[in-house]
C-alpha cells in the first residue's frame, strides 16, 4: 500500500490522537498516580505523610497466604462461570439468527437480566434462594420435588455455585449481544453455495460459522473473564450479609473483594494499589494469551 | 417437496422449544421481581406455598413511587418522584448520548485499526486497550480530583465524558472486528471509483456496520445504565444523579423496601427494554457482495 | 422631569434589587449527607426551616457503606462531600478518627450545646466536639411473648442458661424450629458477652475478653453451640438476610433488636410476628451497648454558620419528635424523650428504662476499631462454619486486637 497519503494521514491524526488523549488523561493519568501510590506506606487511618516503600506491598501481598488462597478460589469461579456462561449465550445467539415470528420480542426479553439493576439483583437472587420463604423453594415444593426447604446457600461450596449460576445468569447477555453480531456478519451466500454443495447443518457450523466467529467470540470471551476474574457484585450479595452492609465473607472472598477489604476497610491505599496492579498484571497476562492464540490467528 | 416441509416444521418446533427454554431462563427471576411489585409483604413471606400471583394484586408500590410529591420521604424507605423523575431523565440522557459519541467515534477508530496502516498503529491500538482490565476505583481518588478541578461534579456532560472514555477501548476493539468483516472489495472498489475516506465512512463503513454498530450503541447504553460506582461518587443531587444510586435509596436500616424497589426496578427497566426492542433489529445479516452499488 | 426619571430608575432598581437580593444573598446552599433514614421525615418543617432561615439543603441519600465511599473519595482530594454529615456509629472511626470531620468546638463555644443533649461524649474525641446527637439507641432484645408462654414459660428467662433452656423446649415442642434470631457475626457475641457481665476491655484498651475463664468466653462458647444445635435459622450463616428479615417473616422466638424494634415487630403489614412482640432486659448482668447517630460537619466544608444552624434545626425539639414518630428513633433530649413518654407514646418504656441503666459502650472510638470489628465478624462467621472450638476463636481474636493496636497506636 505504501506510504500514506496527505489526507489519510489527516484523517488518522483527527480520530485516533483525541481518543489517545483522552485515555491517556482520564485513564492513564490516574493509573500512574495509583502505581506511584503502591510503592508507598499510605494507610488513611494513619495521619502521617506516606513514605516510599517500593515493593513491600506487592512482597506483602505475595508472600502472604491469603493472596493465594483468595487467587485461587477466584481462578475456580472462572474456570466454572467462563465455560457455562459462553456456551449459553452462543447457544441462545445461534437460536437468534434464525428468523422467526417474535423473534424481535425473544431477542430483547432476553437481555432482560442485563437490565436489571445490580443492587435489586442481589436482593432478588438472596430472596429466591432464602431458606425459609425463598421462591426457589417454594417452586420445588409445590411441584413436589422436596418435601422441606433447602437452605442454599448454608455452606461455602454450594454458596462458590449459587455465585457462578447467578454471575452467568447476570451477565450472559454481553456475549450474546457480541457473538449475535459477530454470526451477523457471515456472509450468507457463503453458507448458501455450502448447503448447495451439500453441507450439513454440523459441517456448515464447523467449517464456516465458527471459525468467521472467532474474533468476535474471542472479544466476548476476554471481557467476560475479566468480568469473572474480578466478580464483585453478585458475591457480595449473595454472601456477605445482605441489606446490612455486613463483614465480608471469608469463604467466598474473590481478589476483588480482598481489593475492597484492603482499600475501603482497612484504609491501607498503598497495599490496595499494589493489590490493583497485580489483578491487572494477571487479567492482562490471561487476556493477552486469549488474544494472541485466538483472534490474532484468524485475523488475515 | 414433502421432505423440505417436514424439515422446516421439524426445524419450527425446535426454535420455539429452545426459545422457551432460553425464555424460562432468563425471564423467570424476573418474573420474581414483577410479582414482588404487586404483592404485599406479608405474601412475600408465605411459606412454604407461594403465592405467585397475588388474590389481591396491588398497584400501591407503584403509587407510592409516583405520588406524593417532592424527593425523600422521611418515615419510610423510600425516595419518592421527584428522584425518579430525575434519575429516569438523567439516565436516559446520559446513555443515549454516550451511547452515540462511543458508536460514532469508535467506528471511525475501529476502521482504522482495521484497514489502515501507520507508523505505531499496533502500539497506539495496545495503548487504548491495554489498562481495560485495571479495578475502576484504582483510579477514582484521581480521577475525582481532576474531574472537579473541571468543574464537571454532578454535571451531565462530566458523566458522558467519564463513561464516553471508559467504554471506548471496548467499543474500539468490536468495531475493528467488525469492520474487518466487511468484504474488502467493496471498499477497494469505492476507492478506485475516486472516493476519499470520509466519503468512504459514509457510503459504505456506516451501512455496512450497522449490526456491530447496534451492538456497540447497545452495549454502551446497558453498561451506563447499570454501572453504579461512577454515578456514586460523581453525582450528587437530582442535577445527574443516575437511577441506579437513586435505587440504591430503598435500603433502610434494618430492612429493604422490596416491593418498592422491585416496582422501581421494573420501572428502570422500561426504557432499555424498549430502546433494545428498536435497535435490535439491525442485528441482522448486513449486505453482501453483490448487493452494494 | 429628568429627576422623575432618575428617580423612578432608581426605585425600579432597588424593587428588582430586593426581590432578587433574598435570593442572591441569603441563598446559601448546604449539601446533607445521609443514609435513608437520616433524611428529616418532616417535609413541612423542613420547608419552613428553610424559608426562615434562607438556607436551601441539598439532601444527598445514600447507602451507610456508599457514604463512607463518598467521603474518602472527596477527602483524599481535600474536599468536603457534603458540609453536613449524619454520622452513625461506625463513624467514630472510620471518619472521625481518620479526620474527615471538623471539631465543632468554635461553633459550639458561640452556641453552646444544651446538657438536654445526651450522648455528647460519644463523639467528644480528645476534648473535640465532633458530632451533636441525634438519637440513642441501645441494642436490646426483644421476643415473641405468646410462643414463650405456649412452651411453658411466663415471663422472659433471667439468665442465659434459661434461655438456652428455653429455646430447646421451643424448638422440641415444634412451636418454633429456629427460636433464635441473632446473626453470626461481631454482634451477637458482644451482646451476649456484654450482658453476661464481661468488660471486653480495661482502662488501657487490654483485652480482658479473653482472660482464661471469662465470661466472653463462655458467651462465644454458647453462641457457637446454638449454631450447631440449630437454634439459629441455618439462612442466617447463609448470610443473604439478616437476623430482623428472619425474625420479621415469622422465624424466631427471641431477637436481637434495638431500642424501637418492636414498633416493627408489632406492625402488622410488616412482620408476621405481631402483636406478640415485648423487650426483655438483658438477662443476668444484661449490659449492652448502643449505637448512637450525629450530625456534623465535613472537614473542607466552606459553609460553617449554615450547616451551623442546621445542626441546631436538626437536633432541635420539633425534628427530634418527627424522627421519632417516623422511625422510632429514640431522642437525644431528654426533654423531648419525657414529653414523649408522658404521652404515652413510647413502646416499652420501662424496659428501655431498665435497660439504659446499664451500658458499656466498647472502644469504638479508636482508631482502629473499624478493621478490628470486621475481623470479629469473621471468626465469628468461620467458627460457625468450620465448627471451630470457642477458645480457639477468641485468642485469634484477641490476635487481631493486639496486632492492630501495636500498629495504630
Amino acid at each position: 500500500m505504501g506510504r500514506n497519503s496527505r489526507s489519510d494521514l489527516l484523517f488518522i491524526g483527527l480520530i485516533i490522537v483525541p481518543l489517545v488523549l483522552l485515555v491517556g488523561i482520564l485513564i492513564y493519568l490516574p493509573a500512574v498516580d495509583s502505581f506511584y501510590t503502591s510503592f508507598t506506606n499510605e494507610n488513611l487511618r494513619i495521619r502521617i505523610p506516606p513514605k516510599i516503600i517500593g515493593f513491600k506491598n506487592y512482597i506483602k501481598l505475595l508472600s502472604g497466604s491469603e493472596f493465594w488462597n483468595v487467587t485461587l478460589r477466584t481462578i475456580a469461579v472462572v474456570v466454572l462461570t467462563l465455560p457455562l456462561e459462553l456456551m449459553i449465550s452462543l447457544g441462545i445467539a445461534l437460536l437468534l439468527t434464525e428468523v422467526f415470528p417474535g423473534r424481535a420480542l425473544v431477542r430483547t426479553l432476553v437481555l432482560l437480566p442485563w437490565m436489571l439493576p445490580p443492587i435489586v439483583n442481589g436482593f432478588l437472587w438472596g430472596w429466591v434462594l432464602n431458606g425459609e420463604y425463598g421462591a426457589l423453594n417454594g417452586l420445588l415444593y409445590q411441584f413436589g420435588w422436596i418435601d422441606e426447604y433447602i437452605t442454599w446457600l448454608k455452606n461455602p461450596d454450594t454458596q462458590i455455585l449459587w455465585v457462578v449460576v447467578v454471575q452467568t445468569w447476570t451477565r450472559f447477555a454481553f456475549p450474546t449481544i457480541i457473538i449475535l453480531a459477530g454470526l451477523q456478519s457471515i456472509p450468507t451466500d457463503l453458507l448458501d453455495s455450502a448447503k448447495v454443495d451439500g453441507a450439513s447443518v454440523f459441517q456448515r457450523f464447523r467449517h464456516i460459522t465458527l471459525p468467521l466467529l472467532i474474533p468476535s467470540f474471542t472479544v466476548a470471551l476476554t471481557i467476560e473473564f475479566i468480568a469473572s476474574f474480578q466478580i464483585f457484585d453478585v458475591i457480595w450479595t449473595l454472601t456477605s450479609g445482605g441489606s446490612s452492609g455486613g463483614a465480608i465473607n471469608p469463604f467466598t472472598k474473590t481478589l476483588m473483594l480482598y481489593n475492597y477489604e484492603i482499600v475501603f476497610r482497612d484504609l491501607r491505599i498503598g497495599q490496595g494499589a499494589a493489590l490493583s496492579f497485580l489483578i491487572l498484571i494477571i487479567s492482562l497476562g490471561v487476556a493477552i494469551v486469549f488474544v494472541k492464540r485466538l483472534y490474532n490467528q484468524s485475523i488475515q | 417437496m414433502n421432505q423440505f416441509f417436514h424439515s422446516k416444521w421439524s426445524k419450527n418446533i425446535l426454535i420455539y422449544f429452545f426459545s422457551i427454554i432460553a425464555l424460562l431462563w432468563a425471564v423467570g427471576p424476573i418474573y420474581w421481581v414483577v410479582v414482588s411489585s404487586i404483592s404485599t409483604r406479608m405474601e412475600l413471606y408465605s411459606a412454604p406455598e407461594k403465592v405467585w400471583f397475588p388474590s389481591e394484586p396491588t398497584l400501591e408500590a407503584y403509587y407510592r413511587l409516583f405520588q406524593g410529591g417532592g424527593q425523600y420521604r422521611g418515615g419510610d424507605v423510600s425516595p419518592t418522584e421527584g428522584l425518579m423523575w430525575s434519575g429516569l431523565i438523567n439516565t436516559l440522557i446520559i446513555s443515549i448520548v454516550s451511547g452515540a459519541f462511543i458508536t460514532f467515534l469508535s467506528t471511525n477508530a475501529g476502521y482504522v485499526f482495521a484497514r489502515m496502516k501507520f507508523r505505531g498503529k499496533n502500539a497506539v491500538f495496545y495503548f487504548l486497550m491495554m489498562l481495560m482490565p485495571l479495578p475502576l476505583w484504582v483510579s477514582i481518588i484521581t480521577l475525582f480530583f481532576l474531574i472537579s478541578k473541571a468543574g464537571l461534579i454532578d454535571s451531565l456532560t462530566g458523566m458522558v465524558i467519564l463513561f464516553v472514555v471508559f467504554i471506548l477501548p471496548l467499543g474500539i476493539w468490536l468495531m475493528a472486528t467488525f469492520v474487518r468483516d466487511i468484504n474488502i472489495e467493496i471498499e477497494e472498489a469505492a476507492m478506485i471509483d475516486g472516493c476519499n475516506r470520509w466519503q468512504l465512512m459514509y457510503w459504505i463503513v456506516y451501512p455496512l456496520s450497522k449490526a456491530g454498530m447496534a451492538a456497540v450503541f447497545l452495549i454502551s447504553i446497558l453498561t451506563v445504565w447499570n454501572n453504579f460506582l461512577l454515578p456514586l461518587i460523581f453525582t450528587r443531587s437530582p442535577d445527574s444523579q443516575m437511577l441506579t444510586v437513586v435505587l440504591s435509596m430503598f435500603v433502610g436500616q434494618y430492612e429493604v423496601a422490596w416491593e418498592d424497589m422491585a416496582a422501581a426496578a421494573v420501572v428502570t427497566m422500561l426504557p432499555p427494554f424498549l430502546i433494545a426492542l428498536f435497535f435490535q433489529r439491525f442485528l441482522i445479516r448486513g449486505m453482501t457482495l453483490g448487493a452494494v452499488k | 422631569m429628568l429627576e422623575m426619571k432618575m428617580h423612578f430608575r432608581k426605585m425600579v432598581l432597588g424593587i428588582f434589587m430586593v426581590m432578587f437580593l433574598p435570593l442572591g444573598a441569603f441563598a446559601e446552599k448546604i449539601t446533607f449527607l445521609t443514609p435513608s433514614w437520616g433524611v428529616p421525615p418532616n417535609k413541612e418543617l423542613l420547608e419552613a426551616f428553610q424559608k426562615e432561615s434562607g438556607i436551601t439543603v441539598e439532601i444527598q441519600s445514600v447507602q451507610n457503606k456508599d457514604l463512607f465511599s463518598r467521603i474518602q473519595v472527596a477527602a483524599a482530594t481535600e474536599q468536603a462531600a457534603a458540609d453536613v454529615i449524619f454520622l452513625t456509629q461506625e463513624a467514630p472511626s472510620n471518619l472521625v478518627a481518620v479526620g474527615m470531620m471538623r471539631s465543632l468546638n468554635d461553633l459550639a463555644s458561640k452556641d453552646p450545646l444544651e446538657s438536654d443533649l445526651l450522648g455528647q461524649e460519644f463523639w467528644n474525641i480528645d476534648g473535640e466536639q465532633y458530632g451533636v446527637p441525634v438519637y440513642a439507641q441501645l441494642v436490646m432484645m426483644d421476643y415473641n411473648k405468646k410462643r414463650l408462654a405456649d412452651a411453658g414459660f411466663n415471663s422472659p428467662p433471667g439468665t442465659w442458661d434459661e434461655l438456652r433452656k428455653a429455646s430447646y423446649q421451643i424448638k422440641s415442642k415444634g412451636i418454633d424450629k429456629h427460636p433464635i434470631a441473632m446473626k453470626a457475626s461481631d454482634w451477637s457475641w458482644y451482646l451476649m458477652a456484654l450482658s453476661m457481665g464481661d468488660p471486653m476491655f480495661d482502662g488501657d484498651l487490654e483485652p480482658v475478653f479473653a482472660n482464661p475463664g471469662s465470661k466472653a468466653r463462655e458467651a462465644m462458647k454458647m453462641l457457637l453451640e446454638f449454631f450447631r444445635e440449630e437454634l439459629i435459622s441455618p439462612e442466617i450463616v447463609a448470610g443473604t438476610v439478616n437476623q430482623h428479615s428472619i425474625f420479621w417473616s415469622g422465624v424466631g422466638t427471641f431477637h436481637q433488636g434495638w431500642q424501637g424494634s418492636i414498633r416493627v415487630g408489632n406492625n402488622a403489614d410488616k412482620s408476621k410476628q405481631a402483636p406478640n412482640v415485648a423487650y426483655m432486659v438483658l438477662p443476668e448482668v444484661g449490659s449492652t451497648w448502643s449505637f448512637p447517630a450525629a450530625i456534623g460537619i465535613a472537614r473542607y466544608s466552606k459553609n460553617l454558620d449554615a450547616s451551623w444552624k442546621f445542626i441546631r434545626w436538626y437536633t432541635g425539639i420539633e425534628n427530634q419528635k418527627a424522627i421519632y414518630n417516623a422511625f422510632g428513633l429514640y431522642p437525644s433530649r431528654a426533654s423531648v424523650a419525657d414529653d414523649l413518654n408522658r404521652q404515652g407514646a413510647v413502646d416499652g418504656y420501662p424496659e428501655i428504662l431498665a435497660q439504659a441503666a446499664k451500658v458499656n459502650e466498647l472502644p469504638r472510638y479508636t482508631l482502629w476499631w473499624g478493621p478490628f470489628t470486621a475481623k470479629v465478624s469473621e471468626e465469628v462467621l468461620t467458627a460457625v462454619q468450620t465448627n471451630a472450638d470457642a477458645d480457639a476463636t477468641i485468642d485469634k481474636i484477641a490476635d487481631h486486637w493486639n496486632e492492630l493496636k501495636s500498629e495504630y497506636e
